[in-house]
């Protein structure tokens, strides 16, 4: 690299105030990278893992908890660390800009949006009169059509990919050199995730804007960073160019990471390689190694002593680990053991015919509901043993149709025959059959657990109503907890103190206790992080395997899905529009918006564009 | 996103759902503010329980010596019979807060399982709500009077008449409660578990809708002390010679020349009660909001 870095973090720390008095715990720890001109640096991590703080940290915007408690933040030679926030407000908009995950927190629903990108420049001395014009300039150059038109708009007239480039827009109303973006994608769809992601590329090349790109996402990354940073607990694992950290890691972490993330292509009927365990706590960090108890080639010395940043070979390819390269043969040892399939049944465990869902609101006393159909004609099929992916973006009507399949939804036509009975009528009867032979889990594993009840009395309370008898519930409950992964003195915790992942494992748990045929599986693993997401598909894929349970399985995301599923059935506004094996649809796709949501994954054809940007 | 910011009940033992309950409540008492606002409810509740051997003559027993100044014998002086207005004033919020504290829970009570109802059936819920509007909208010395005509005046129609008033305030509170448990995902997972209603209304909602209708309940408490000093104001409810802070600042009001302390020491006292009413609100809502649910 022979620019001058526009921003230089130098061994920065963040320490927080830990439990015993005065004394303080670290957060971040020794993080420094680059940012240059004209380059997308994409900060990479799970959750926890200081990624987001970081970024915080370089405007000092962290919680006041939290302080710089070490080393450097130079944005153009100027140490951010140290400066005033008075200093810091002058920075903010005008020399770094922010984009945010939620366009709709960041906006004011009261004012235009050509209000707000006005306040924007003004607020840095820029006159009302020329404030409008570049506004103008700034919605064409973010991709808005009819500018003059749109700026008078508000921000609930626009779609959530539209209000993300309008965000853009303000950021950029200042031509900020430097443009922090966390996580700018995660709350919108594949389709427009793309859109958005070939708009930062864009700006990137026509203006030279450097961008800091916070992201859990490995596909994004892949898609359109120049440079990656790797940060696990705290700490950056890895650093280097896209093109040498994605096609050759060097961190045990970095490889695990690429090998657990589903892909529109490669090995499918294997587990899903993933990492044991989960993300360390901030408050009982490893003495050695942040990553040596979930490591597959830990050794001694990584028990005892944290690594070094180190290069080999290249200078700028740095890994903090005791190995030089990751031993793939030990990698791949936990990664790609064959799986016995169960043959699927013949029987159909579950029948769909034109079933449609009419959530249309009563306005008011007098006025009749106007018909909205959230599921409109649907018709599928699933058999014994056998799973369905059904994808969509959101609003398809993918949850609708799956809420409305155990009653949680009303049906308004349409029959559902589950196990050979017609249960569409939701009597009383048909509805206690019908929760006795599918069952649901829940996107949020979060939400779906009483925070009140400790494990022991939420699976007691679901072993009631299962078919086992009632001197079997405690050996039952020992037998589901092992079969989901986790042990039996979990059982007398609360909700809080699990993982995300150990949550979504309890919530399974819990509906085997009534031994379900089908299992229902609504986003399960799209909160989790990557890690961890292959952890629950290949205990879901265990569970059909082993007990020979049907699994619907719904998802936004095709690679996923794809994974686990026999065949696919693709939805869009409350149809489905394309239906089959799931070789068959990633091969030769049919419909063309099955088309475009395969193009829209990121990542995959990216590893060889980097090539001439490095 | 972080899981750094836990809160939620400590302990990992297991303990039983309402043990955990009561523990947080308990706990708002060892804040300042609670310990406070305890101290001093203490103070006057133990005085008025006292009274009987603070002061053997009874709270009735009249001398010559009417609508005296301040002294060692009388603190607050004494009224146009010669009694003593201080002895008078904490027999007084004795009564005023067992009226109170009496029909208060009635409302609470009730108000809660109208405010829930909408689990039982979707219909009765908003029948429901309708009531709540309606008791809100009703002006409540009407309410009163209508009381009082149908069953007179005295003890009775005060409590008819909080209960009533305050069934609203905990109603609205549990049906937004019960509103935004109801979509919550763990609500929904027992539902498809087929747990019944009762179950999950008793098991899952109310435990996590409590915490604002026992911070409520401190609130309303106090506001039942001051309708019944409204109501009694106005001759409507305990009638003379029974004091009750009410009746003693009617009196108090028509010799506010002659005797000034006369209508200070129900106002003092009624402040000291809303005091410490409020300090322990706050302590509770302190106390449970650290319980939020979950972590986020």
């Amino acid at each position: 690299m022979t620019v001058a870095p526009l921003l230089e973090l130098r061994d920065l720390g963040v320490s927080i105030p830990s439990g015993r008095k005065n004394a303080r715990a670290d957060i971040i720890e020794d993080v420094s990278f680059e940012v240059a001109p004209g380059r997308i640096v994409g900060l990479i991590g799970e959750s926890g893992s200081g990624k987001s703080m970081t970024a915080k940290s370089i405007i000092r915007m962290q919680p006041e908890a939290c302080q710089i408690s070490a080393g450097q933040i130079l944005f153009r030679g100027k140490d951010l660390a140290k400066a005033s926030q008075d200093e810091m407000q002058h920075l903010r908009g005008a020399e770094i800009a922010m984009v945010f995950q939620d366009p709709l927190a960041v906006l004011n629903p009261m004012k235009t949006i050509g209000w707000q990108i006005d306040e924007a420049l003004i607020v840095h001395g820029t006159s009302r009169k020329a404030a409008r014009e570049k506004t103008l300039k700034l919605l064409e150059l973010v991709g808005i059509p009819d500018p003059k038109e749109r700026a008078e708009s508000y921000p609930h007239q626009f779609s959530g990919g539209m209000r993300q480039r309008v965000v853009i827009a303000i950021a950029l109303a200042n031509n900020a050199p430097l443009l922090l973006a966390d996580e700018p994608t995660t709350a919108l769809d594949v389709t427009i995730q793309k859109q958005i992601l070939d708009l930062l590329v864009d700006l990137r090349d026509r203006l030279g804007v450097a961008i800091l790109l916070i992201t859990h996402d490995i596909g994004v990354v892949e898609e359109v960073c120049d440079d990656v940073v790797v940060m696990y607990g705290g700490m950056i694992v890895e650093s280097g160019t896209a093109a040498q950290v994605l096609a050759a890691p060097r961190h045990p972490y970095t490889a695990a990471l690429l090998q657990s993330m589903p892909r529109p292509q490669g090995e499918r009927g294997a587990r899903m390689p993933s990492i044991k365990g989960g993300p360390p706590d901030a408050r009982s960090l490893p003495q050695g190694c942040r990553f040596e108890p979930r490591c597959p080639m830990a050794a001694e010395t990584c028990r005892q002593l944290p690594p070094m940043r180190a290069a080999e070979g290249n200078a700028l390819h740095l890994s903090r680990c005791w190995f030089e390269t990751p031993d793939m043969t030990k990698m791949t040892a936990v990664a790609a053991q064959p799986r016995p399939r169960r043959a699927i049944g013949k029987d159909t465990i579950l029948e769909v015919r034109d079933l449609k869902v009419n959530l249309g609101q009563r306005r008011g006393l007098l006025r009749p509901a106007r018909p909205f159909y959230a599921v409109n004609g649907v018709s599928l099929e699933i058999g014994e043993g056998e799973t369905l992916g059904l994808v969509g973006e959101s609003g398809c009507g993918k949850s609708s149709l799956s809420r409305a399949l155990v009653g949680l939804n009303p049906i308004e036509s349409g029959t559902i025959r589950l196990a050979g009975r017609d249960v569409s009528d939701m009597s009383s009867g048909n509805l206690k059959f019908l929760r006795h032979t599918a069952q649901y889990i829940f996107q949020d594993p979060y939400a779906s657990l009483n925070p009140r009840l400790t494990i022991r009395q939420t699976m007691q309370e679901a072993m009631a109503q299962g078919p086992t008898a009632s001197e079997r519930h405690d050996g039952r409950i020992n037998e589901l907890m092992e079969l989901v992964g986790l042990s039996v003195r979990h059982l007398d915790r609360y909700p809080h103190e699990f993982s995300g992942g150990q949550r979504q494992r309890i919530g399974i748990a819990r509906t085997l206790t009534v031994e379900p045929r089908l299992l229902i599986c609504d986003e399960p693993v799209s909160a989790l992080d990557i890690s961890v997401q292959a952890q629950i598909i290949n205990l879901l894929a265990d569970m059909r395997d082993e007990l020979g349970i049907s699994l619907l399985f719904i998802a936004h995301d095709l690679a996923v899905v794809r994974h686990l599923s026999d065949r696919i059935a693709v939805m869009r506004q409350g149809k489905i529009v394309e239906q089959g094996q799931t070789d068959q649809i990633f091969s030769d796709p049919k419909h063309d918006y099955t088309r475009l949501l395969l193009s829209s994954i990121p990542g995959g054809h990216a590893a060889q564009k980097k090539a001439h940007h490095a | 996103m972080t899981d750094t910011a836990f809160s939620g009940p400590r302990a990992s033992k297991s303990r039983g759902l309402v043990a955990s309950m009561l523990r947080t409540y308990a706990s708002a008492f060892r804040r300042p503010r609670g310990m406070l606002g305890l101290a001093i409810l203490s103070v006057i509740v133990l005085a008025g329980l006292a009274s009987p051997w603070l002061w053997p003559g009874g709270v009735d027993q009249q001398s010559r010596d009417s609508l005296l100044g301040m002294s060692l014998a009388h603190p607050f002086g004494t009224d146009q019979l010669g009694r003593d207005i201080f002895m008078r004033t904490i027999y007084a919020a004795k009564i005023s807060l067992g009226i109170s504290v009496v029909a208060v829970p009635i409302g609470m009570v009730l108000g809660t399982l109208m405010g829930l109802s909408g689990m039982i059936s979707p219909r009765l819920g908003t029948i429901c709500v309708s009531l709540f509007d309606l008791l809100l909208g009703f002006p409540g010395l009407i309410l009163a009077i209508l009381i009082v005509l149908m069953v007179g005046t005295g003890w009775l129609s005060l409590v008819l008449t909080i209960s009533l008033l305050s069934i609203p305030q905990f109603g609205r509170l549990a049906r937004g409660a019960f509103l935004s448990e109801q979509a919550r995902e763990y609500v929904q997972a027992a539902t498809l578990l087929n747990i019944s209603k009762t179950k999950i209304m008793l098991r899952h909602i109310l435990p996590n809708t409590l915490d604002p209708l026992v911070v409520q309940l401190g609130l309303v408490l106090i506001n039942g002390v001051f309708i019944e000093a409204a109501i009694s104001l106005v001759g409507l409810g305990i009638q003379p010679p029974t004091p009750s802070l009410g009746t003693l600042l009617n009196s108090g009001i028509r010799y506010i020349y002659q005797q000034p302390l006369y209508a200070a020491g129900p106002t003092v006292l009624l402040l000291l009660l809303a005091l410490s009413f409020n300090l322990m609100a706050d302590a509770l809502n302190a106390a449970t909001g650290r319980d939020a649910q979950g972590d986020r």
